[in-house]
C-alpha cells in the first residue's frame, strides 16, 4: 500500500505539484490521468526519489521510501523516456537487473525471454520503440514488484504488443498482488483495467476514486420535459455537463440528488446511457485543455 | 469467452455476474463444468483480477459457483433461484425501461405479453 | 561501501577507460622499446599530458554522460542512495587512473630490468618519479573536471568552465593588469609582476605542470581531496530537474553574471587601451553590459531546452 503524502513541488518559480496526497492499495491498478502538463510525471519521479520533493513524504508499507534508497528493491519503474543505458545490450541489461535486486526471478525472465524474442546482442539505442518497451518489461517482470510503477506504458505501440503488455501486467497482479500505478492519456485500455483512478489537473488531485464507485456516482441521462428543463437541474451544481438537441437533453451527474430531481419534474423521456471513462474525466475537468 | 463493455453504466463485475448467470441460464455452462481461475481469465480478456475476484466472489455468495480448494472454480449443482429483494427491485426496473421503449415504438399491451411469452419460449428452448 | 553491481555498471559504460589503457601501453612502454626519439628524455624529465587527458576525460564523464543520456534517472531509480552511488563512481574513475599507470609503470619497469642499454641512458627513479607524477596530475585534473561536472547541467558547460578556470587565476590578473596599465602602473603602487606570478601559481593548470609536482604534491593532494569532498556534498543534492541548463543549482546564476560580466568588462577594456581612458571606460561598460545580457540569454536559453 502506498501513501502519498502533501507532495509539492515548484520549478522556476512555478508549482508544479501542490499538497497532493493519494493512497493506493495494495494489489490495486490505479490510473493516474490528467491533462499534458498536469504534474503526472513530475509526481512520479518524485516518488521514485529521482527529484527531491519541496515537502511531503511517500510511504510503501509505512516506510519512508524517499529517504531509504534499499526499499526501491520493492519498486519497478518504467517511464516513459526509456533511460536505460544506450550501448548496453539486452543481456547486459538483464545482467545489471539480475545483480541488482535480489528478487530477480530467472526463470521467470527466461519464459517472458522466449515471448519477447527481442534481439539481445542489440545495443538498446538501436532498438525501436516498441522493443525499447518490451525490453523494459522483460528486465522489471522478473522482479516481481510490491509496487509497478509505468509511465505511459503503451504509448507508440503497435495493437498486438499492447495487449500483450496489458495482459502481462494484469497477470503480474492476478500472480503476485503487485500494486500498480499506471499514468496515462489513452483512458479506453484503462478502463478494463483500473480498480481506482486519481485525477491530476495543475498540480492538484481532483478527484480520486474507485471505478466502481464512480460508475454509482456519475450517470449519463437522455431526458426530455414538456416544458423545458427545470432550472434546479440546470442550475444544479451537481450537473458535470449538458447537451442540447431540440427537446432533447443528455446530462452528465455527479449527484444521485439530481436523478431524484429528475424523476420528480416527471421527464416525457428517461434514459440512462453508457458513459466511458473519458467522458466522465472530461466532464469533470470542464473541458480543460493542456495545462501549462 | 464474456463480452466486457467498459462504458457501460453496469459496472465491470456486475457485467461478469450477469454472463455467468445468462449462460448457465443457456446451458452454455452446465453445473459441474469449470470455470477460468481470475488470473486465466483476467489475462484472457484483460480484465483487472480484483474485479473478476468480485464477481466470483458474488457469485459464489448466490451459490452459482463454487469453489474447491486446489481444484478450482466451478459451476454449482442443482441452483435454486431465490427472489432477492435487491435483485427484485432491479429486475422491476429493467423491465420497466424495457416496457416503456416498448411502449414508445407503439406496441400495445397486448403485443409487450406477447412478445414476453415468445422470449421465455424461446429461452426455455434453449435450456433444453 | 564498495557494491560490485555499481562498479562492474561503471566498467561497462565506460569502456574508454580501455582505451586509455591502451594508449598509455602505446606511448611508454612500447615507444621504450621500438626506441622512438625523445622517449627516454621525457621520461627522465616526466611528463603529465597523458595522465591530464585522462583525467578530464574521465573527470566530465563520469556524471556528464548520465546527465547527457538521462541515464542518471534510471540510475537513481535503482535501489541505491546517491552517496554510494558517488563513492563507487570516485573508486572505478580515481581506481582507474591510478591502476593504468601502475600497469604502464610495470611495463617500463619490465623493460627497464630487462634491457641494459636502456639502464644506461635512464634512470629507475626516474620510472618512480614518473609514476607518481602522473597520479597526482590524472587525479587532480580529475577531481578538478569532477566539481565543474556537479555545477554544471551539461557536458558541454561543465567543460567550457574548466576550461575557464583552469587558468583564472593568472587570466584575471592579466585582465586586470592591461586595463591598468593605461591608468598609470604606478598609480596603485603595486608591484603587477608578483601579482601575476601568484596568479600563475594558483591557476590550475599550472599546478598539473610536471615541473611543479615535485614541490607542490602536498598541495595538489590535498585540494584533489578537497574538490572530490566538494563534488559529493553537491552530488547528493543535485536537482535532477535541472539536468540539461548550464548550472544546477540556480542560486549561482546571480554570481554567473557577474563574474562574466567583469571578466567581459575587463576584455573589451583591454581591447580599447589604445584609445585612451576614455573609450576603455566606456568598453569596459559595454563589455559588462554585454556580458550579462549575453549570459542571461544563454541561461534561459538552457532553461527552455530542459
Amino acid at each position: 500500500m502506498l501513501k502519498i503524502e502533501n507532495i509539492s513541488k515548484g520549478f522556476n518559480q512555478h508549482q508544479v505539484l501542490k499538497d497532493i496526497s493519494l493512497e493506493i492499495e495494495a494489489g490495486s491498478i490505479f490510473a493516474l490521468v490528467g491533462p499534458n502538463g498536469a504534474g503526472k510525471t513530475t509526481l512520479i519521479r518524485a516518488i521514485m526519489g529521482i527529484i527531491f520533493p519541496d515537502q511531503g513524504r511517500v510511504l510503501l508499507d509505512d516506510e519512508d521510501l524517499l529517504n531509504d534508497a534499499q526499499l526501491k528493491e520493492k519498486v519497478a519503474y518504467i517511464p516513459e523516456a526509456h533511460h536505460f543505458y544506450p550501448n548496453f545490450n539486452g543481456l547486459q541489461l538483464a545482467q545489471l537487473f539480475r545483480m541488482t535486486y535480489k528478487s530477480w526471478d530467472e526463470a521467470r525472465y527466461q519464459e517472458l525471454k522466449k515471448e519477447f524474442n527481442l534481439p539481445e546482442k542489440k545495443k538498446f539505442k538501436h532498438l525501436s520503440k516498441g522493443m525499447k518497451t518490451q525490453t523494459a518489461f522483460l528486465l522489471n517482470l522478473p522482479l516481481h514488484p510490491e509496487l509497478l510503477i509505468l509511465d505511459e506504458p503503451t504509448s507508440g505501440l503497435d495493437p498486438m504488443v499492447r495487449k500483450k503488455i496489458l495482459n502481462l501486467i494484469v497477470d503480474e497482479v492476478a500472480s503476485n498482488g503487485t500494486t500498480v500505478i499506471i499514468s496515462s492519456h489513452n483512458l479506453l485500455e484503462l478502463e478494463r483495467i483500473c480498480d481506482s483512478f486519481g485525477i491530476l489537473s495543475q498540480g492538484k488531485v481532483v478527484l480520486s476514486q474507485r471505478v466502481d464507485n464512480l460508475k454509482e456516482e456519475v450517470q449519463k441521462v437522455q431526458v426530455a420535459f414538456e416544458d423545458g428543463l427545470p432550472a434546479e437541474i440546470g442550475q444544479h451544481p451537481g450537473l458535470l455537463s449538458m447537451e442540447q438537441v431540440g427537446k432533447v437533453y443528455t446530462l452528465v451527474l455527479q449527484d444521485p440528488e439530481l436523478l431524484d430531481l429528475i424523476n420528480k419534474a416527471k421527464p416525457v423521456l428517461f434514459e440512462k446511457l453508457d458513459i466511458s471513462m473519458e467522458e466522465i474525466f472530461m466532464s469533470v475537468m470542464g473541458g480543460y485543455g493542456n495545462d501549462q | 469467452m464474456f463480452i466486457i463493455n467498459p462504458a457501460s453504466s453496469t459496472p465491470i463485475y456486475r457485467q461478469i455476474i450477469e454472463q455467468v448467470k445468462e449462460k448457465v441460464l443457456l446451458g452454455a455452462l452446465q453445473p459441474g463444468d469449470k470455470l477460468p481461475s481470475v488470473r486465466e481469465l483476467a489475462t484472457r480478456i484483460t480484465i483487472n483480477p480484483n474485479t473478476i475476484q468480485k464477481a466470483y466472489q458474488e457469485l459464489e455468495r448466490q451459490k452459482i459457483i463454487v469453489t474447491v480448494r486446489g481444484r478450482g472454480t466451478f459451476v454449482a449443482e442443482g441452483y435454486e433461484g431465490k427472489k432477492d429483494a435487491e435483485q427484485m427491485e432491479a429486475l422491476r426496473e429493467y423491465l420497466r425501461k424495457g416496457i416503456i421503449d416498448a411502449l414508445y415504438l407503439g406496441l400495445s399491451k397486448q403485443d409487450i405479453k406477447k412478445l414476453v411469452h415468445q422470449l421465455i419460449e424461446e429461452l426455455e428452448a434453449r435450456s433444453d | 561501501m564498495i557494491n560490485k553491481t555499481l562498479l562492474w555498471k561503471e566498467w561497462n559504460s565506460n569502456r574508454s577507460i580501455l582505451l586509455f589503457l591502451a594508449g598509455i601501453l602505446f606511448i611508454y612502454p612500447i615507444s621504450l622499446i621500438v626506441g622512438m626519439p625523445g622517449i627516454v628524455n621525457r621520461l627522465q624529465d616526466g611528463e603529465t599530458l597523458y595522465a591530464v587527458a585522462m583525467g578530464i576525460t574521465l573527470g566530465l564523464t563520469i556524471l556528464g554522460q548520465e546527465r547527457k543520456y538521462n541515464t542518471m534517472d534510471f540510475l537513481l531509480s535503482l535501489p541505491f542512495g546517491r552517496k554510494r552511488i558517488f563513492t563507487n563512481k570516485m573508486l572505478f574513475a580515481m581506481g582507474g587512473i591510478i591502476f593504468v599507470n601502475l600497469v604502464s609503470y610495470l611495463c617500463l619497469l619490465a623493460i627497464w630490468f630487462g634491457n641494459s642499454d636502456i639502464q644506461s641512458v635512464l634512470s629507475i627513479n626516474s620510472l618512480h618519479t614518473f609514476l607518481y607524477l602522473q597520479i597526482v596530475a590524472g587525479l587532480f585534473s580529475f577531481a578538478f573536471c569532477l566539481l565543474f561536472s556537479t555545477l554544471a547541467g551539461s557536458l558541454v558547460a561543465a567543460g567550457i568552465f574548466t576550461i575557464i578556470f583552469s587558468i583564472f587565476p593568472a587570466g584575471f590578473v592579466a585582465l586586470v593588469m592591461s586595463n591598468a596599465i593605461t591608468f598609470s602602473s604606478n598609480f596603485f603602487q603595486i608591484n603587477w609582476g608578483t601579482v601575476l606570478d601568484w596568479g600563475t601559481k594558483l591557476s590550475p593548470v599550472d599546478a598539473i605542470m610536471s615541473y611543479n609536482i615535485p614541490m607542490r604534491w602536498p598541495w595538489i593532494l590535498t585540494a584533489t581531496l578537497v574538490l572530490v569532498g566538494v563534488s559529493y556534498w553537491l552530488f547528493l543534492r543535485n536537482p535532477m530537474e535541472k539536468n540539461g541548463e548550464i548550472l544546477v543549482f540556480p542560486s549561482l546564476y546571480p554570481i554567473l553574471k557577474i563574474g562574466v560580466s567583469i571578466c567581459t568588462a575587463l576584455l573589451a577594456g583591454a581591447i580599447a587601451t589604445m584609445g585612451g581612458s576614455v573609450w576603455q571606460i566606456v568598453f569596459f561598460i559595454l563589455g559588462g553590459v554585454g556580458g550579462w545580457l549575453f549570459t542571461a540569454y544563454l541561461i534561459r536559453r538552457s532553461q527552455n531546452q530542459v
